[in-house]
């Protein structure tokens, strides 16, 4: 019986989402980025940068969290967690890898970073980490894979593995989620001063941690709402509770680094800059904070699924009003993303949708894994 | 070779223009009249205050931020002076258009291979013992070639003798550590606008990000030594858990026995 | 500028999907329902299954604990509530043991064998998530100390018995569901005409709460054994 999908809102959405990527696609290919972007010379960067690629870098964040809490720390009540995190860090950087293929003016010569070695550059450092780090997140989904397969001899070889993995995992995550925040370190005159600072390392990768955490929360309830699968309520609520922490570092560094640099005035400031960077700083972490300090928002399902969302809005608008907004003054020109641009990024981001929901469905992503269970291994029958 | 450069005394030029025509034919470009640097104009003279002429080009830096961004290291310093560009190597990640502090680097966004285009300050003539074709092409001396020490030295020497014309500013003397471009003037630099007006530190840029990228090392050490220690003690305390649970229910089958026993004597008690 | 265009643009797209949600949560509620895989219907191979929906798993204690199999969990889909026996009852196979209680429906489960009641799992009802997932392991109502166990034994199913036994069962209540005698529930419970009795699509989660007052008992002597 051939089975025709139902035309829903959403699937007539994805179908003219994937109709304008691919015609976009075909125009960025064959005439250049000019043809599609409005980049220029006083504007190299632009939205495939700023979001596919430094922002996606850090939505991903949520994989390295999670394997460093189950396969570090022990905390087994997370393993739930652990597989669906693992696959939307994989899919995460698959697609910051798919987004530089599309802003890199010579997309075809990426290998260079291979053999063209420039230690001295934080881009090169980027480009490795992200490379080596895609590698360790295939391996750690691989067992899932090869478990879907029933693959055993590959998978037991895996988790011989999975430690040393997932050790040098998180170190390559410290390092390039920080190093992002390290790239901005090279326009000290550019950049405005509310962003430009030399503890940008230590922001982005304290951000990318918190919203690595609000990523998981918020992927379980997309997942819960169009897959059927979710994620426990007390998990989430303790993801939620460590974030509380987390923000709060953020905020105190954030102020301290503010005031120790003598520019906290400037956040009074009715310069376009400082009201973003205030709509940024309320959004991003002030108003998740404050609903998390509530026990009743902290514990209910829309309250954890409100600040998550929060927390990830704010998180994006930070990364874009660092690589885009705040050189704005100095550049002498403006630039807002063409049409194409936008098209291509929600077209590269529906792929990623897709692809988590193609694997949620065929491979055991949200069954936690057997192997450890105190309890015997029971034989199920399945009738 | 000696470190070269070139002067440019804002006070000499004209804006006949002769140095981007020369640019030009030398590197093959259309002959258009540019308002701003390009992909296609290497260099440009523009009026930007009332008969007062600022010619634009690449600096050169004495430590390059282009030559530290490129993660691929297309960008190399030579020993002569320029800063020259490999096409080959270059993957097309604008980085260095978006570091430059002058803005320099331009990008052929409408082919569908682009390069990064910048002056390069003739780097092959320089080689040969000729002078870039820009300089040799000015009529009035407003660019001249040559050591920039002693390109320094005259620079100093016309700001002293005439210290009503010139402002005393060499522009690149110090500016992110040095320019290989040096701009004399007769008004204060920031009149002039961008690049001129931004307020560029001593320190060389790739100082900056250096600061971070050398504690890399100390990262993965560091790093490595501590989530192995974390995962060794808690795989230890998971051991240890599973042993004691393993003596516990050795226990549990004693226990369960001498409750047995506890039983039988209630029993024998009814 | 660019920052707010994307706030909103993935704002725009949550919002959206909450409206459209919440429009068509009260436009077909039907459509909704998760179909169930026949797959869905664990059969662990150690555990004895009663007439009346629960199974007993025995420890090496020798106590049992007594829980829902996964047929009367799916029927009843989200357990609200449930009224256990107090710590200490002496229960009777066959007697009224415990009830479930989902929206305005209640189901009274017969205790499967004879024993004293000495535990009760509220995990039940603070992590249903949990228990689900675990639905004859630690998804367990009540923990008996049994009086009678190898008469009581008797009275159950176990292995490939219990495999046949609930397959009857399945075909039974795909009959209840469809039977001539609830034609005024048939045309809300959902199933799919191409499958054959053997299959248990037709069976969705939270079928209780589509049941009427008199389907309820209808199902509760048929199905759970109670003889009122």
């Amino acid at each position: 019986m051939v089975r025709i999908p139902k035309i829903t809102f959403w699937r007539i959405i994805i179908a003219v989402i994937m109709v304008l990527g691919i015609y976009y696609t075909v125009i960025r290919y064959t005439q250049g980025l000019g043809a599609v972007t409005n980049l220029s010379d006083q504007y190299p960067w632009g939205l495939w940068v700023a979001f596919d690629v430094i922002t996606g870098v850090g939505l991903a964040a949520g994989g390295f969290l999670i394997a460093l809490t189950v396969y570090i720390f022990r905390i087994d009540n997370y393993k739930p967690i652990l597989r669906p995190a693992i696959l939307t860090g994989f899919l995460g950087y698959t697609l910051v890898a798919v987004g530089l293929l599309y802003d890199l003016g010579k997309w075809f010569d990426i290998w260079h970073a291979i053999i063209f070695w420039n230690p001295r550059s934080v881009m090169f450092e980027v480009a490795w980490c992200v490379m080596l780090y895609l590698t360790v997140l295939a391996l750690e989904f691989s067992t899932v894979v090869f478990e879907g397969l029933k693959w055993k001899r590959l998978n037991q070889l895996i988790h011989m593995l999975i430690i040393p993995l997932a050790i040098f995992g998180v170190i390559l995550s410290t390092l390039h989620q920080s190093s992002l925040g390290s790239l901005f370190l090279i326009v000290p005159a550019k950049l405005y001063t509310l962003w430009y600072s030399p503890l940008l390392p230590l922001f982005f990768f304290i951000s990318a941690v918190s919203v690595g955490f609000a990523m998981v929360t918020f992927e379980s309830f997309l997942s819960r709402r169009f897959l059927g699968k979710g994620i426990e309520l007390n998990l989430l609520n303790g993801l939620a509770r460590v974030n509380v922490l987390v923000m709060i570092f953020y905020l105190t560094i954030k102020i301290w680094d503010l005031a120790g640099r003598g520019v906290l005035g400037d956040v009074l400031s009715t310069r376009f800059e400082s009201i973003m960077f205030d709509i940024e700083t309320l959004v991003q972490v002030i108003i998740p904070l404050v609903l998390l300090l509530i026990p009743a928002v902290r514990t209910s399902t829309k309250g954890l699924f409100v600040s998550s969302l929060f927390v990830i809005v704010g998180f994006i608008m930070n990364r874009l009003d660092v690589a885009i907004t705040g050189i704005e003054a100095s550049s002498g020109a403006h630039y807002f993303p063409a049409f194409g641009e936008i098209a291509i990024s929600i077209f590269i981001v529906t792929i990623g949708f897709l692809a988590f929901a193609f694997l949620a469905k065929h491979f055991p992503v949200f069954i936690e894994p057997k192997e450890n269970e105190e309890e015997p291994v029971e034989i199920v029958h399945d009738i | 070779m000696a470190k070269m450069g070139i002067l440019i005394d804002i006070t000499k030029c004209i804006g006949c223009k002769a140095c981007e025509k020369a640019c030009k034919m030398r590197n093959d470009q259309p002959l258009t009249l540019d308002e701003h640097l390009s992909a296609n104009a290497y260099t440009v003279v523009q009026e930007r205050l009332p008969n007062t002429y600022v010619r634009r080009m690449c600096m050169h830096c004495e430590n390059p931020t282009c030559v530290s961004v490129c993660p691929v290291g297309a960008f190399t310093k030579t020993a002569a002076g320029p800063v020259v560009y490999d096409k080959y190597k270059c993957i097309g990640c604008r980085y260095c258009m978006y570091s430059c502090p002058f803005s320099v680097p331009k990008y052929q966004w409408n082919k569908v291979v682009p390069y990064v285009q910048k002056c390069y300050m003739c780097a092959d003539r320089i080689e040969e013992g000729s002078e870039p074709a820009c300089t040799a092409a000015c009529p009035t001396g407003a660019s001249i070639f040559g050591e920039r020490d002693k390109l320094i030295e005259e620079a100093q020497k016309r700001i002293k003798d005439n210290p009503d014309r010139y402002v005393d500013h060499i522009y690149g003397l110090h500016e992110v550590g040095g320019t290989s471009i040096l701009y004399i003037s007769n008004v204060e630099f920031e009149q002039f606008k961008a690049p001129f007006n931004i307020a560029l530190p001593d320190k060389p840029l790739p100082m900056y990000t250096w600061a971070a990228l050398e504690k890399v090392p100390t990262i993965v050490v560091v790093g490595g030594v501590v989530l192995t220690g974390i995962w060794w003690i808690t795989s230890r305390r998971g051991e240890v858990e599973k042993f004691e649970a393993g003596s516990k229910q050795e226990h549990w089958w004693r226990f369960g026995k001498k409750q047995e026993g506890v039983k039988e004597k209630k029993e024998d008690k009814q | 500028m660019v920052a707010i265009m994307v706030a909103i643009t993935i704002i725009g797209f949550v919002v959206l999907d909450l409206v459209l949600q919440a429009v068509r949560k009260k436009e077909e509620i039907a459509e909704k329902q998760v179909e169930l895989e026949f797959s869905d219907f664990r059969v662990p191979m150690a555990t004895f299954f009663y007439p009346g929906h629960t199974w007993v798993n025995i420890l090496p204690t020798g106590d049992v604990h007594v829980g829902l199999d996964d047929f009367s969990r799916k029927v009843i889909g989200n357990i609200e509530h449930i009224e256990f026996p107090k710590e200490g009852r002496m229960l009777k196979q066959g007697e009224s043991a415990f009830t479930v209680k989902s929206g305005s429906k209640t189901l009274t489960f017969l205790s499967p064998v004879d024993g004293e009641v000495i535990g009760i799992n509220r995990m039940m009802l603070s992590n249903p998530a949990e228990v689900s997932r675990n639905a004859y392991g630690s998804g367990w109502v009540l923990n008996l100390k049994p009086t009678n166990l190898s008469v009581n034994l008797k009275a159950m199913k176990i292995a490939e018995d219990a495999v046949a036994w609930l397959k009857v069962e399945l075909r039974r209540f795909r009959e209840f569901a469809l039977g001539e005698n609830l034609q005024h529930i048939k045309d809300e419970l959902q199933y799919e005409v191409g499958r054959t009795s053997q299959d248990g699509g037709f069976l969705t989660e939270g079928m209780l709460g589509r049941m009427d007052e008199e389907a309820v008992k209808y199902f509760e002597k048929e199905f759970l054994g109670r003889k009122e």
